[in-house]
């Protein structure tokens, strides 16, 4: 009994965490600057072109920048010669798990990009665990595939394996982690996955004109996912909103059910508190709950990332104020892309940016709220990368 | 391969053993306590006074005000039905941990009946309900008729139902549901939301029927000794059946008061309010009639935790602190009552 339930919150976390991460790294920049300027209005209907007073400049042209449809895609780095080398090859995918629809995404564009080039890729799951990635590497290693990728993987739960990769000379891509230089048999690619945390200062120094007494939500699962607050959003408020107070509090997988009452309490101890900013839109539901019964519930702005759907149905209906996502399928283009320029003895990136957008009362109209609206990529202003990536593999 | 809550097993005492004409303890004409008989019944409620006047003497500024009585017994309400729907197969000697696998699944229909496939409110609501019954009643038919351990049916019925409500809901958080809906649970009455009143009155109700009712004295009879209740003409299997039945369906109410609280639904959450209800109907055991299940001593047992995490909260301390808390206040508690009951029993 308790083990199932400490399995289940434990999964829980492991979702939140990767789901987040994952999103992350395809919500970073590439934004119009010239985009719809209806959904461009910035958060408190500031459309003008000066800075309302008390509002930081910065902050509220990373506003607009962030409202808008992005930017159609650039190329993320030089074109890949002899690409035709790789036709025939194969690569296995290994995300941390296949039971997160966001990786089962990424993975089916791994599959539509590399079938562009004549390559074929495989997945295995990760299984949250050690054990799971571990056997995915053997699997690897058996089938003699040319590339392996670690998606949210960190190299430390799998320090053997990358060995047995390297060993047996399988080029290794790890997603999603920090920018890091690599070469041609180990690679990384960072994309820009702390600044749609951080960028939520931003849309709170707007909308407060530069006067909010925030609460941070953070997760506290792991060393990184406290350096996206400590290192990336409290920072970027003492940037863009000086005046502002931050208070932060942290949440792990394991005590999601107390996030609620955690979260009455610190606005019972400190009631001037007028927004939550959550690191990862999976914790709202709860935090929505605790603020269901909380002394000034009604009056406290909620702002998340890493949404869905479902999150900008919130943001819609009211529950929440601000919500920001990427872009999966653009993340499996890129990878596979990373993977190509390994294989071809071409210099290898070290990040890249994708399409990502965020939504508040001003933009959220502009959109339609369906599954489809993620599938057609609509939500980003359609596809502008797939074409660009083809170009510079040498594809027509 | 079967297993069973014994009430006997649990009081290690004969001679409180209901029959269907000697009623339970809670039902029988009032006779005089001993100071010991009142300590052992009210130990923990003395605990919760003193645990609150000491939260209120280290900070009371924040505890003593309407807010911390607010979060305390109005941020609950999910926590006493998932109390209730566990409670009733406990006191039929039977275990249902799928509650919250219920509670999810139904939940997350609501909403996306609602919210995904334009069903009217009324009838999202009225087959969310009746899906938590269906699954109350498969728990029932599989352990009942078909003799499957309790333990490893509803183990492997929560983790079917958490399943199923990924499914139905994409794997993502669901929601839509109108706020007019929430009204339904967040209206104020007396100043606490009328999903607290929800939770008294089924206490109450609960109460009622476990105490007073010939139905309650069968209850109780078939979880202390369920082949002499079968002996004595009561109806066994089909109270075991209703248990869970009944558990089902309360689950399943609180997945849609709860949907309704919240506006959506998010399908990975319900697992995590399991143990905070197992914790709370274990404790409810040392609370009014040590040794028993009983709905009364549950729900006293629900916000006497809920003082201590709120309490602990506002002096600061968060985190691992909440499960010290939970774990070592069920185990203090239960262990206090045990000692007073064997004290008793010696002398």
């Amino acid at each position: 009994m308790s083990a199932r339930f400490g399995h289940n919150v434990v999964v829980r976390g492991l979702i939140a965490a990767a789901c987040a991460s994952t999103l992350l790294v395809t919500a970073a920049c590439g934004n119009s600057d010239d985009g719809d300027s209806s959904s461009a209005a910035g958060a408190s209907g500031s459309s003008s072109a000066a800075a309302p007073e008390g509002v930081n400049p910065e902050a509220l042209a990373t506003v607009k920048k962030n409202l808008a449809v992005p930017a159609a895609f650039e190329a993320p780095g030089p074109a890949l010669e002899n690409v035709d080398q790789v036709k025939g090859k194969s690569i296995l995918y290994i995300p941390i798990s296949l039971q997160i629809p966001a990786f089962q995404q990424v993975s089916k564009a791994m599959e539509e990009a590399a079938g562009k080039v004549g390559m074929t890729v495989g997945s295995c799951d990760g299984k949250f665990n050690p054990a799971g990635v571990a056997a995915c590497i053997n699997q690897a290693v058996q089938q003699k595939v040319s590339a392996v990728v670690l998606d949210q993987i960190p190299l430390g739960l799998a320090a053997q394996g990358v060995d047995q990769l390297k060993q047996a000379g399988i080029a290794i891509l790890v997603g999603e982690q920090e920018a890091a230089p690599g070469d041609n048999k180990l690679a990384y690619l960072a994309t820009g996955g702390d600044r749609i945390i951080s960028e939520m200062a931003d849309w709170v120094a707007v909308d407060s004109k530069g006067k909010a007494n925030v609460l941070v939500v953070a997760q506290s699962d792991s060393p990184q996912q406290r350096a996206y607050v400590d290192e990336g959003l409290i920072p970027r408020f003492k940037k863009v909103c000086p005046d502002c107070k931050t208070e932060v509090t942290d949440v792990s997988s394991a005590q999601l059910s107390q996030l609620g009452t955690q979260v009455n309490t610190l606005l019972l101890k400190n009631p001037d508190i007028d927004y939550i900013v959550s690191e990862f839109d999976a914790n709202v539901s709860y935090i929505l709950q605790g603020l269901k019964n909380a002394p000034n519930g009604d009056k406290v702005k909620v702002v998340s990332v890493i949404g869905d759907i479902s999150s900008l149905q919130r943001v819609k209906n009211g529950q929440q104020v601000y919500d920001a996502l990427g872009n999966y399928r653009w993340a499996g283009w890129a990878l596979t892309d990373q993977v190509l320029r390994m294989l071809t003895g071409a210099k290898v990136l070290e990040s890249a940016t994708g399409p990502g957008r965020a939504f508040d009362k001003t933009n959220i109209d502009s959109v339609e709220l369906s599954d489809a609206s993620i599938e057609n990529e609509s939500l980003w202003g359609g596809d502008t990368y797939s074409k660009v990536y083809q170009q510079l593999w040498g594809l027509n | 391969m079967s297993t069973s809550v014994s009430a006997a097993d649990r009081s290690g005492t004969p001679d409180q053993l209901p029959t269907p004409d000697r009623p339970t303890p809670a039902a029988r004409p009032a006779r005089r306590l001993s100071g010991g008989d009142l300590l052992r019944r009210w130990a923990v409620v003395l605990l919760w006074v003193a645990m609150a006047a000491a939260f209120a003497i280290a900070s009371p500024d924040l505890f003593l005000r309407q807010g911390t009585f607010n979060i305390i017994f109005g941020a609950n309400g999910q926590l006493v039905f998932l109390c209730m729907a566990v409670l009733a197969p406990f006191c039929v000697g039977e275990f249902d941990f799928s509650v919250a696998g219920v509670m999810g699944l139904t939940g997350v229909t609501v909403t996306v009946l609602y919210g995904e496939h334009g069903w009217s409110l009324p009838a999202a609501v009225v087959t969310a309900l009746l899906v938590g019954m269906v699954a109350g009643a498969l728990n029932g038919f599989i352990v009942v008729v078909l003799g499957v351990d309790p333990i490893i049916t509803t183990l492997g019925m929560a983790t079917a139902l958490q399943g199923a409500s990924l499914w139905a809901s994409g794997m993502s958080t669901v929601t839509g549901l109108p706020v007019s809906f929430g009204n339904v649970v967040t209206t104020k009455f007396l100043g606490m939301p009328l999903f607290f009143w929800y939770g008294v009155v089924l206490t109450l109700a609960f109460a009622y029927v476990l105490h007073v009712t010939p139905l309650g004295r069968h209850m109780a009879f078939v979880g202390a000794n369920r082949e002499v209740a079968r002996l004595a003409g009561i109806r066994v299997n089909r109270l075991r059946f209703g248990a869970f039945t009944f558990s089902g369906t309360i689950a399943g109410l609180a997945g849609v008061l709860l949907a309704a609280n919240i506006g959506g639904f998010d399908p990975t959450s319900s697992g995590i309010q399991l143990l905070p209800a197992l914790a709370a109907t274990f404790l409810g055991t040392a609370i009014l009639f040590p040794g028993r299940f009983n709905p009364l001593g549950t729900w006293i047992a629900v916000f006497f935790l809920s003082t201590g995490i709120v309490g602990l909260q506002l002096l600061g301390l968060t985190g691992w602190i909440s499960d010290v808390f939970f774990g070592g206040s069920l185990v203090v508690a239960v262990t206090v009552s045990t000692l007073l009951r064997r004290r008793k029993t010696r002398f």
